[in-house]
């Protein structure tokens, strides 16, 4: 498991990269996905979700669509062309992210190449 | 996958309509996510029932409230701005308000300030931000609903302060704001709830209430204005609420949830005090303002009835006496006028027959709209009608003349039937005369009383005469 405080803010990164490889998803089918894709590793639970998806719904990012599926409304969400720019950037974000602390996980920071 | 029943959705629906989220489309979010979660426990065979509770273990107690929370604040700056603004003003002005209850009841001084300032907090900005925080959470739906809640909400408060303080308008406030509360938020909001749910038998069963609350609070109304049928009214109101919508709506409560919840308490504690509060004041205001008048009617009666009593066994002892005799004569004609002019006031007010007036007379508090003026004016001086005012006051004139004249210039004796018929008019002509004075701007209830009082002095005036009488006669054998 990954503790909270190390996720809590490159969640909405993963969540906009989930609705950009997807034509649209529902709240349920992204924590399937990301616990799916992380090997269970990262559980998105009810709380963290969907604050976010509505942050995102009220920015413009996403917009969604009702279908009835088992006689219950299903919100889909999927990214306006505005959110798709946006995804863009906040994933190239995520990489940078990434990529920076990966120097610092490097062997003997600092010491080589001397 | 399994798939829910319509039962099993509907008991999701109801956890997600319990925990009153509201929000935009976030309970469709929700219902579905618990649903998808309930599917996938089942499909691995668990029961409905122990899926379900390991669902609800994952967003705990009020989990789901605060994810509506977590949302709005998200979203909202000002939704947070607001929730602190309400937090702090909530506090201090209840505070406030406490600490200036206490200091008017010890009359120490600033009571004033602390209520006036208590209040002013509480109206202008804990309450009406409240509800603008209500409106945020529930998506700024219904915007007109909750302007009628803050306006209605701010006039009662604000009336409440103004009757405290004995400031003008007291009445006007409390009115507009019960009247906004009552005729316009509830109905409206009733329609709305109708509209938007789907459960025909809730709906029905806050039909009842909120019809019950708009009857037993107008009745208050009724009893303050003395419109006829407030106490019906408060009956049937009260009944509706408590042996039909609480029934109903308890058992609905334990059909949903088989726990009781804080929220059951409050709303139980809270019709109780509601119905208490309500009757209370009606019986108060019975009891204590109208008989309060009633009663000096009742005991002029009464005295009346003594004097008259007590005069006519001296009357039938002594037959012989003329001048008694004719005392006695004028005493009944001045009666019957008075008599007259009463019936005549509550038979055209009322518009009732001759043979139903005894009892009306006998218990004026029987009478619906005792507050009438415009009987009283005709009646007392238009030149159309009777002109009871100059009459009354010219039988009252002549019957004073000759008891004096009777009393063989006694001076005490004069000075009390003096006491006992004050009818002069001022000697400033600016001011009024004594008709005026007595007669002009009285209502009907009133009129009644000061009339009944009149005739009661009439009776202690012949009394008093009869007394003359004996003790001069005691004089004249010595």
């Amino acid at each position: 498991m990954i503790s909270k405080d190390l996720l809590k803010g490159s969640l909405k990164s993963i969540i906009l990269k989930l609705l950009a490889e997807n034509e649209k998803m529902y709240g349920y089918e992204i924590t399937l996905k990301v616990s799916e894709l992380s090997g269970g590793k990262i559980k998105l639970t009810y709380g963290a979700l969907y604050p976010i998806l509505h942050k995102l719904e009220n920015d413009g990012i996403v917009k969604t669509e009702s279908e009835v599926v088992n006689n219950r409304n299903r919100i889909y969400y999927y990214l306006t062309p505005k959110g798709n720019s946006f995804a863009a950037e906040k994933i190239k974000e995520l990489e940078e992210f990434i990529d920076t602390m990966g120097i610092f996980l490097k062997p003997n920071l600092g010491l080589s190449y001397g | 996958m399994a798939e829910l029943t319509q039962e099993q959705l509907l008991i999701v629906n109801e956890i997600v309509s319990n925990s009153d989220i509201t929000y935009s489309h976030l309970p469709d979010d929700l219902i579905d996510h618990i649903c998808c979660d309930i599917e996938s426990e089942m499909s691995v065979g668990l029961s409905f029932n122990k899926a379900l509770e390991r669902v609800q273990c994952k967003f705990g107690d009020s989990g789901l409230q605060r994810i509506q929370e977590d949302t709005i604040l998200l979203i909202d700056q000002k939704y947070r701005f607001m929730k602190t603004t309400m937090k702090i003003f909530g506090n201090v002005s209840l505070a406030l308000i406490g600490l200036g209850t206490i200091f008017k009841i010890l009359h120490w001084p600033g009571a004033s300030i602390g209520l006036s300032l208590g209040f002013l907090l509480l109206g202008l900005i804990f309450y009406p931000a409240t509800i603008l925080a209500n409106y945020r959470k529930r998506g700024r739906k219904n915007l007109f609903l909750h302007i009628l809640a803050i306006l209605g909400g701010i006039f009662l408060m604000f009336g409440i302060l103004f009757k405290i303080q004995h400031w003008p308008g007291a009445s006007n406030l409390l009115v507009s704001g019960w009247g906004i509360l009552l005729l316009l938020f509830l109905p409206i909001w009733l329609i709305n709830y109708a509209i938007q749910s789907k459960n025909k038998k809730e709906t029905g069963i806050y039909a009842i209430g909120v019809i019950g609350v708009i009857i037993f609070e107008l009745s208050a109304l009724f009893k303050i204005q003395h419109w006829p049928g407030a106490s019906l009214m408060l009956i049937m109101g009260a009944i509706l609420i408590v042996s039909v919508f609480l029934p109903l709506y308890v058992k609905n409560i334990y059909k949903k949830t088989d726990f009781i919840s804080g929220r059951f308490i409050y709303i139980i504690i809270g019709i109780s005090f509601f119905l208490m509060f309500g009757t209370l004041v009606s019986i108060n205001f019975e009891k204590k303002v109208w008989p309060s008048v009633s009663y000096t009617d009742y005991y002029a009666q009464i005295e009346k009835d003594y004097f008259n009593k007590s005069n006519l066994e001296y009357f039938n002892a002594n037959s012989s006496d003329q001048s008694l005799k004719e005392i006695h004569q004028k005493t009944e004609e001045l009666t019957h006028l008075i008599n007259n002019i009463k019936r005549e006031l509550i038979v055209k007010s009322q518009n009732m027959s001759n043979a139903e007036v005894d009892t009306y007379l006998s218990n004026i508090d029987l009478i619906s709209d005792k507050g009438q003026y415009a009987i009283v004016d005709q009646l007392f001086f238009s030149e159309e009608g009777e002109q009871y005012a100059k009459k009354l006051k010219q039988g009252l004139l002549a019957y004073k003349s000759d008891l004096i004249k009777g009393l063989d210039q006694n001076q005490d004796y004069t000075r009390e039937i003096d006491h006992l018929f004050m009818l002069d008019d001022s000697d400033n002509e600016a001011l009024k005369t004594w008709e005026d004075k007595v007669f002009k701007a009285s209502s009907l209830y009133t009129t009644l009383i000061k009339l009944s009082d009149i005739d009661r002095n009439i009776h202690l005036a012949e009394n008093l005469i009869i007394s003359y009488h004996e003790n001069n006669q005691v004089d004249v054998k010595e």
